[in-house]
């Protein structure tokens, strides 16, 4: 397999992942908003 | 629009002021004197821990904020999240200008008189040199803080700070959920706030134009009662009218052909309730406690919302809303509150209880059949007794004490 088609799609992925958490990042910031779990029992 | 910013300086002044007349009349109607510890708490209610801001938004970066009519500092240090009193005392330049120095410490922009986080002290007068004789002879007042639900707390008091969980409800801390919330500093003082959130009788008619309750009916008018458990005043409804004629008017009805009938009048009511909130068991929906927190349970997720007194004419109102669920119904719970609920519920619709809290102009005020909620929160303060806020601010003339007051 082409590494450089792996360490793109590796990069791909990475940024994917970060989407959520780059989306609350830049809701909290422009509207003060935030949506998270609370976990007790674990 | 960013909801880090602290508010400006108060220049109104709200109508509370205008029954500082000292006056006896037994016209209730006329000013708050039936309530005395109520009348005086217009700077907020001390010894409670209050929700301030999510904790993300605290950074190494000092963050200065205002509570109870205190001017405090917020400031991060690794996982810790400090609050000292945000004054200077050498020349009263606000710490929440200063800078990050050293680590554990920060330190006031003018003269670099520095100050340990964890305990106020000033450690350094840093334009003096380390013999220098006022060196750890300084202090600021420090704060307790906490972190839970992702909000920084702050207790504000004399006494020992109890557990934070005191002042949090109980179904927060024992059950796994996923929350949605937003805060921001609303106009108005924070006991408006708090009686616009338990009003019984504003929702039928101020929110009957909210898109969040589009397709839903509201009552016309209802028998209302209030009851008290394990210090919550929760409103109960004993007669719900979905329509009434009105000599010479017509009829009043919220009921529209696209509007969905109505929600059972309690939460533990009614089909397809969630469990955790059938097992609060409380007997209406809508509940209120002090220090000022409402909390409105509806069958598959509740409301919360606090009102933390910022000054005489500020409210900083927290809101929050939880559904106690899992997965993929969190996932889903957390894109319908970024996609609709913040905007629709914690926005339009609860914007215009600000509104109205901003416009709001009383004593003198009349009052009818639903404000017992109200009179009910009044009651409760006089009953409960908290120890009132006075103006704390160094050289300020808003010199307030209840008790000359009632000598007047």
């Amino acid at each position: 397999m082409n590494p450089r088609l792996v360490v793109r799609v590796l990069i791909v992925l990475a940024l994917l992942a970060l989407l959520p958490v780059v989306v609350q990042k830049v809701l909290l910031r422009l509207t003060g908003t935030v949506v998270r779990e609370e976990r007790r029992s674990r | 629009m960013t909801h880090t910013q602290e508010p400006r300086q108060a220049t109104r002044r709200h109508a509370p002021r205008s029954r500082r007349t000292g006056s006896t009349d037994p016209d209730h109607g006329k000013d708050w004197s039936t309530w005395p510890t109520y009348d005086a708490a217009e700077l907020g209610l001390r010894n409670y821990w209050y929700p301030i801001m999510w904790a993300e938004q605290v950074g190494q970066k000092p963050v200065p904020i205002e509570l109870l009519g205190e001017r405090i500092v917020l400031v991060r240090d690794h996982d810790e999240i400090y609050a000292l009193h945000d004054r200077c005392p050498h020349r009263g330049v606000p710490l929440s200008l200063g800078r990050r120095q050293y680590d554990g410490t920060i330190s006031c922009p003018y003269h670099g008189w520095t100050y340990r986080l964890d305990s106020g002290r000033m450690c350094a007068a840093l334009t003096d040199g380390p013999e220098s004789p006022i060196n750890n002879r300084v202090s600021v007042s420090t704060y307790p803080v906490e972190q839970r639900l992702g909000l920084v707390w702050v207790y504000v008091g004399d006494e020992e700070a109890p557990p934070v969980e005191r002042d949090i409800p109980r179904e927060l801390l024992d059950h796994d959920f996923v929350m949605g919330g937003r805060w921001d500093i609303r106009e108005g003082n924070w006991r408006f706030a708090a009686e616009n959130g338990f009003d019984e009788g504003h929702a039928k008619y101020l929110h009957n134009t909210a898109l969040w309750r589009l397709f839903k009916v509201m009552p016309a008018w209802n028998v209302t009662r209030v009851v008290e458990e394990d210090g919550w005043l929760i409103r109960v409804q004993d007669e719900v009218h979905w329509e009434a004629e009105f000599p010479e008017l017509g009829t009043w009805t919220n009921k529209r052909w696209w509007k969905r009938m109505p929600l059972p009048d309690a939460p533990g009511k009614g089909k397809n309730i969630n469990p955790v909130i059938a097992g609060l068991n409380i007997p209406g929906f809508v509940s209120f406690r002090l220090p000022g927190l409402l909390r409105v349970a509806y069958p598959q997720f509740i409301h919360y919302e606090w009102y933390v007194p910022v000054n005489e004419d500020q409210v900083r109102y927290v809101q929050i809303m939880v559904r106690y669920e899992e997965g993929l119904k969190a996932g889903a719970f957390k894109a319908k509150y970024l996609g609709a609920i913040r905007w629709l519920f914690h926005g339009q619709f609860t914007g215009q209880d600000a509104w109205m809290v901003d416009v709001m102009d009383a004593p003198p005020e009349k009052l009818y059949r639903p404000d017992l909620s109200l009179t009910a929160i009044r009651r409760h303060i006089e009953q409960v007794a908290p120890t009132v806020q006075v103006d704390r601010t160094p050289g300020s003339k808003r010199t307030r004490k209840p008790a000359a007051r009632e000598m007047s």
